[in-house]
């Protein structure tokens, strides 16, 4: 490239790199230079091909990215925490914990369900509630069906982190009284208790991705 | 929508599932960056995997202020790096230039084999240049945000750029010669 204009002058006024005089005088000589206008084009063409480069590749499919989420959640934050990360304990550690937050997610979810909120819209009640056993899948879906249903995964959220804090307190009356406000969910409760590490992961993979 | 910095506090703060956020929010830009510096699906997809897992592991270290996307770049990078080192592989420049010489004078250089002129001659830049020339061309960063990214001085990244692109007008210059000059970025 052999023109009037300094090659790194030529690449600033290219990437917007100059100041207003400056730049207005540039463009002013190459309006005028052939020389100059010609390489002007070849390093905007240069660039524009560099660009064209990368966004030609063809992008993997959805199941791709989905997939790599999954993978990543499993070797991170499903797996340990960060470094620095101040929190009182594990969630994942306090399976009694998240039963009784469960049961809570599923008296909230009938709720909902049973149009509880909306006394022109009656519904079944939700099957889960009243199951003999509850597999790790039913309680998944459930969990994804209130936050559809609520659209409010935060208060989810801190629905559990409540109970987290009640788990935690010394008082127990507080987690018996959680309890006994849902009667008849024993079962539940004990199907949760029972649930390997893993099974209480994906619920919270679930609420995290919804 | 959470600020980077949001979710980065967040996550710090215990909520550690919210890196699912982030990690959706930069993964198909990365993972792009990462074809771009000549790496092919697998090789990326576990590049950009390790990177989101380094990421996780040290998103303490952010320093304040820090945004997440330049940083995380810089990891990527890193993590790029040390793969490319440990298979490194060398990409005939001048095959594919001798090849386009061959096109008819004249004749405008097909898309595609433009694309794949430019894909070797970006295997053939230095490393440092094919960062500097992908986050600046293909992500669009400030120099300030290249540097950054990169670890370099403000005015190195500039002369990193202004090299790498004329470097790579040269080698394309064949091409160039005969494709329209009025080849616009889509």
């Amino acid at each position: 490239m052999r023109c009037c204009v300094d090659d790194r002058v030529m690449i600033e006024y290219l990437e917007g790199e100059l100041e207003g005089p400056a730049a207005a005088e540039i463009g002013q000589h190459v309006a005028s230079c052939d020389e100059c206008h010609t390489a002007l084009l070849r390093l905007r063409a240069v660039r524009a091909a560099v660009a064209d480069r990368v966004r030609d590749l063809a992008p993997p499919d959805e199941s791709f990215w989905k997939a790599n989420l999954e993978s990543v959640a499993r070797a991170t934050w499903l797996k340990s925490e960060p470094a620095g990360v101040v929190r009182r304990g594990r969630l994942r550690k306090l399976a009694p914990m998240m039963a009784v937050a469960a049961v809570l997610l599923l008296a909230l979810i009938g709720a909902l369900r049973t149009g509880a909120f909306n006394p022109d819209t009656r519904r079944p009640e939700v099957a889960v509630a009243g199951a003999d056993t509850v597999s790790a899948e039913a309680l998944v879906d459930s969990l994804y069906m209130l936050a559809r249903l609520a659209g409010q995964y935060q208060m989810a959220w801190r629905t559990m982190e409540s109970i987290e804090e009640i788990g935690s307190s010394s008082d127990s009356s507080l987690y018996d009284e959680v309890e006994m406000t849902y009667p008849g969910t024993g079962n539940v409760y004990d199907a949760l208790l029972t649930m390997e590490d893993e099974q209480v992961e994906q619920v919270l993979y679930v609420l995290a991705s919804n | 929508m959470r600020t980077d910095k949001q979710l980065v506090d967040e996550i710090l703060a215990g909520a550690t599932e919210k890196f699912s956020v982030l990690a959706e929010r930069y993964q198909q830009q990365v993972y792009r960056f990462l074809r771009g510096m000549n790496l092919d699906h697998d090789e990326a997809a576990d590049v950009l995997q390790s990177s989101l897992i380094r990421a996780y592991e040290k998103l303490d270290t952010i320093r304040g202020g820090e945004r997440f996307r330049v940083w995380f770049y810089t990891i990527a990078a890193n993590q790029a790096r040390n793969y490319m080192r440990r298979s490194r592989r060398d990409v005939a420049l001048d095959d594919v230039v001798l090849s386009a010489e061959d096109q008819n004078p004249g004749e405008a250089l097909d898309r595609e084999r433009m694309a794949a002129l430019v894909a070797v001659a970006l295997g053939n830049l230095s490393e440092d240049q094919r960062k500097v020339v992908l986050l600046r061309i293909y992500q669009e960063m400030p120099f300030s945000e290249v540097a950054q990214a990169c670890g370099i001085s403000h005015g190195n990244s500039k002369v990193i750029f202004h090299r790498a692109l004329k470097t790579l007008a040269r080698w394309l210059a064949p091409a160039m010669g005969r494709m329209d000059l009025d080849y616009k970025e889509r």
